[in-house]
């Protein structure tokens, strides 16, 4: 370990609390990593997690998502989603 | 950020929740687990974000007046993150830094090298934010958002 983010899990138990992310089709601003975004993509029906700095999403990429999980770079004042086409947006540590 | 905000209500569809996962504005502070206890290394500097909050702030209460968008509840609680190196905070410090706050300063970074060496193998670095989470709710009704 050398920098270990929540290991309590505390941000993923409240966000599991406030929303229902079964068969949601998730919209993440602000995914960096994609630390928060595994732990509720299971659940969802499809997660697109976007970050305004590509070398952040570095990992992401790397873990290798499934096809129901996509990582892209946007801004979040011109996001890349048709309207009415989302049922969660999270905004993590972004807004 | 008021055009972020448009932009969430236009994706959302009626009935549709926004998750707004965020620190509070207040800085927070750095500990060093060192000699079997916490010890206060420093707090970082916020003075850079207080623009950031007052003009996010304005963005927020637009779009509640706009109605397409309905606060329904905010939960606050902690989050942490943990450094065992001095070495990987220090390149944290200086080549990401810590969101809007102003850089770690020489002094404190030395301070908490000098801590982490005292404490051993045990020692560790620790910053605790307060986070705040709160769910909002697109109108059910009601015209979208001009695209």
């Amino acid at each position: 370990m050398t920098r270990l983010v929540d290991p309590e899990g505390n941000e993923a138990n409240h966000l599991q609390q406030l929303v229902d992310f079964r068969a949601a089709r998730v919209l993440e601003v602000g995914c960096g990593d994609g630390r928060l975004t595994a732990l509720y993509a299971p659940k969802a029906e499809w997660v697109l997690g976007i970050d305004i700095k590509a070398e952040e999403l570095v990992p992401a990429l790397d873990a290798q998502p499934s096809g129901r999980v996509a990582f892209a770079v946007a801004h979040a004042e011109r996001l890349p989603c048709d309207s009415e086409s989302i049922d969660v947006v999270l905004f993590a540590r972004s807004l | 950020m008021v055009h972020a905000l448009s932009e969430v209500t236009r994706v959302l569809v009626r009935g549709g929740y926004l998750i707004d996962l965020r620190p509070v504005a207040a800085p927070p502070r750095i500990d060093v687990f060192t000699g079997g206890r916490w010890v206060e290394a420093c707090t970082l500097d916020g003075s850079p974000g207080v623009s950031d909050d007052e003009a996010c702030q304005k963005a927020w209460t637009s779009t509640m007046a706009s109605r397409a968008l309905s606060f329904e509840v905010q939960e606050a609680f902690t989050s942490t993150t943990y450094w065992d190196s001095a070495a990987d905070f220090r390149t944290q410090a200086n080549e990401t830094g810590f969101r809007r706050f102003l850089p770690v300063g020489e002094l404190a970074l030395k301070m908490i090298e000098k801590l982490m060496r005292v404490g051993g193998p045990e020692a560790r670095i620790r910053l605790e934010d307060v986070m705040t989470i709160a769910r909002y709710r697109r109108a059910l009704t009601g015209l979208p958002p001009p695209l």
